[in-house]
């Protein structure tokens, strides 16, 4: 152990004399915590943003005078999605997909306000953040850090020395990988920092997830540093070792994840927006116009109920029939708009396991799955924003149409386009839209979230278990 | 009976499809300094690489101590100073922290004033000592590499070319370190192209051709190997 430390301390003491190693250094701290600032700011901003403008909508949609409850069915409401305070760390597809859902009767709208799109084409290069400084900038520095870390021993001769010195070459190579992790560490410490100081951070919660989060990143530096290590062993030149690492690094990290994402959209191919939109118009079509209590597709539906409540006709109903309508067609238009929504998640749930699959080739791919989902930023999360809105806007429709229900005449509602006191008297006091609750994203089941990175954790530590095989390996074959 | 220190029996290795060395055999005892001589190519260093463990043998054993190189590399090494042709050092490292790096990782810890008298024994000039290696001469750095392979105090020193690069005022010193090794006890296997150091510094020199050990010369009274005889030999070797 005291040999290990011994070669790992003289490798720090190498990269602090040499320039270039000091450089490489400077720079992977600089980004890191640079990341770490610049996400930090973002995060934080964005959210006081989303809290200002969920604020402004509650309070726009709570300020409607007194009106008809259906046209605030059709005013509709806005919901925002906040940020996990680990998005910090990881942004995940938080840019990508849209922040908020405009909610209104008998629709499903997307969501919208996407950051890559708000904010153009170099969004889409990946944000700025703590993750990707990690995931993809971190591994090229260490190359640059090690890719001669014994490659140098070899040419310098300094091999035969420490050889020649009784040190065992398990302990060379463990020894240079201490150094490199050193280095590795260093660059988790902004991270760490930075969700010690994040939004959020005094709950167990967090702090249990962002201790698993810097556990996932620190075992995938980890297998970066013993494949630099083990290549640098195994190769003749440290020239040779630089390109075999450049060569592997940007297949792993530049092409692996690109080429994940394409074959998950060619292998689970998904409608178009268009298609799904015609798709959703022609099924809705057959489950009839709410709005026309005289609509075929509610015969059924007055026949039983007016068998039900034992009169003859819609007038006699102890509740206004057309709100009942409205109530029973949401329902309706809801089951059908909830199976096409569910239908798309599962294809994008399909298309994310086709893409993880991919981790079994590139770390990153396990390292990304691994991080959003713990970070609170992946499509589960996602879907999870889409349901609670969903929820929220179903619920909010049928309190309308129960007001409509209960708060007027059938008569006074199908006359209010026509008398003016029939108007008047289908306007419901605008203390009612105060009490609809406030919209708030409940946070995805601790167990959910666990489950859902198990896999990828597991992925990654077989990638660390395949990393630290290779480097024993590379020290049974360890060449002067 | 003086103890044997280094044993090659029936030594043979192959590399690629070349035999490097064939059916090598010879003693070095304790205190008793051996000098193989050999041209280019002739195998020299790598008998010191077979007795370091470094390379196995196709056939036959190198022994340190009774121990197999090939089997028991730990145990070998132990017992082992190597000094290399080029002095294999820490360029980024002066001579102090080099000596005491490679000290340390054989878990010896010795004193400054240690450290000090082993640079003074082989001259090299004290106000070049704190500084980094990268700016030290050939000749300096193989001096910085003969004092750390003092200091190890093994009983076996093996010195590839161990006189390369250093000036006449150094080379003599050097002799005088191999003689006073020598007399503690310390079996000493050098291999070289200097004929003239070695004949004047070794108890035996052996004559190395394409692998195979072709002859050896003893001493003579005066303590000093016939150097004629051996650089006839050599040039013969050479021609043919």
């Amino acid at each position: 152990m005291n040999t290990i430390a011994l070669i790992a301390g003289d490798e720090l003491r190498y990269w602090r004399r040499s320039k270039v190693a000091w450089t490489v250094l400077i720079i992977l701290l600089l980004v890191s915590t640079c990341a770490a600032f610049v996400s930090n700011a973002e995060v934080s901003l964005r959210a006081e943003e989303r809290l200002a403008q969920q604020a402004e909508a509650d309070a726009i949609f709570q300020e409607q005078p007194d009106r008809h409850p259906h046209r605030m069915v059709h005013y509709g409401h806005y919901v925002y999605r906040t940020a996990s305070p680990l998005a910090v760390i990881d942004s995940g597809i938080d840019s990508m997909v849209g922040t908020s859902i405009f909610l209104e009767g008998h629709r499903q709208n997307s969501a919208t306000f996407a950051a890559a799109k708000e904010t153009g084409l170099l969004a889409r290069f990946g944000s700025f953040s703590p993750a990707f400084v990690l995931q993809s900038l971190a591994p090229l520095l260490l190359i640059l850090c090690g890719f001669a870390c014994v490659g140098r021993e070899k040419e310098n001769k300094t091999l035969y020395q420490l050889i020649g010195q009784g040190v065992s070459s398990n302990s060379i190579l463990l020894g240079k990988s201490a150094a490199l992790l050193m280095v590795a560490l260093m660059a988790l410490l902004p991270l760490i920092l930075l969700g010690f100081f994040a939004t959020g951070s005094d709950t167990f919660d967090f702090r249990q997830s962002l201790f698993v989060i810097v556990l996932g990143y620190f075992c995938y530096l980890a297998f970066w540093v013993f494949l630099i290590v083990s290549v640098s062993a195994l190769l003749k030149t440290s020239t040779q070792s630089l390109s075999v690492l450049l060569g592997f690094w940007i297949i792993a990290v530049v092409l692996m994840p690109r080429l994940a994402g394409a074959y998950a959209s060619t292998s689970v191919p998904t409608p178009s927006h268009i298609e799904t939109t015609l798709r959703i118009a022609e099924a809705m079509r057959s489950e009839g116009d709410s709005h026309d209590i005289d609509d075929s597709a509610f015969v059924d539906l007055r026949t039983r109920t007016l068998a039900e409540y034992g009169v003859e006709s819609i007038e006699d109903l102890p509740f206004n029939y057309r709100g009942f309508v409205a109530l029973q067609g949401e329902e309706a238009d809801t089951e059908v708009l909830n199976n096409f929504a569910e239908e798309r998640m599962v294809q994008e749930l399909e298309q994310k396991s086709a893409a993880d699959q991919f981790s079994v080739l590139s770390p990153i791919v396990a390292l990304r799955a691994f991080s959003m989902t713990l970070a609170g930023t992946a499509l589960q999360d996602h879907h999870h924003f889409l349901r609670a809105a969903e929820d929220y806007r179903y619920n909010m429709v049928q309190t309308f149409n129960r007001l409509q229900m209960s708060a007027m005449t059938l008569a006074d509602d199908l006359a209010r386009n026509s008398s003016a006191a029939s108007n008047q008297r289908t306007r419901i006091d605008s203390s009612n839209w105060s009490q609809m609750p406030v919209f708030e994203l409940p946070p995805l089941a601790h167990e959910q979230r666990w489950q859902a990175a198990s896999l990828a954790g597991i992925s990654l530590g077989l990638w660390l278990l395949a990393g630290f095989l290779l480097l024993l390996f590379a020290a049974r074959r360890l060449r002067l | 009976m003086t103890e044997c220190a280094l044993r090659a029996n029936e030594l043979d290795v192959i590399r690629g499809n070349k035999t490097v060395l064939s059916s090598m055999s010879f003693e070095v005892k304790k205190g008793e300094v051996f000098a193989l001589l050999g041209g280019n190519g002739a195998g020299k260093s790598t008998t010191l690489l077979t007795f370091m463990g470094l390379l196995k043998p196709n056939g036959g054993t190198a022994e340190v101590f009774g121990h197999t190189a090939a089997l028991e590399p730990a145990a070998v090494r132990e017992k082992i100073a190597y000094l290399p042709e080029n002095a294999a050092l820490y360029e980024h490292l002066n001579a102090w922290e080099n000596l005491n790096y490679f000290l340390s990782l054989s878990q010896a810890r010795p004193q400054q004033s240690t450290l000090r008298a082993a640079l003074d024994a082989v001259s090299l000039p004290e106000e070049s000592r704190g500084r980094p290696l990268n700016s030290y001469s050939k000749g300096m750095r193989q001096k910085v590499a003969i004092a750390l392979a003092l200091l190890r105090e093994t009983p076996v020193l093996l010195l590839d070319e161990p006189t390369s690069g250093l000036d006449p005022a150094a080379v003599e010193d050097f002799h005088n370190i191999i003689e006073r090794l020598s007399s503690k006890g310390v079996a000493i296997l050098m291999v070289t192209h200097d004929l003239y150091g070695a004949c004047q510094v070794a108890h035996r020199v052996g004559l190395l051709r394409a692998g195979e050990l072709v002859d050896v010369f003893e001493a003579g009274a005066d303590g000093s190997v016939d150097i004629t005889a051996v650089r006839d030999l050599f040039l013969q070797q050479q021609v043919a």
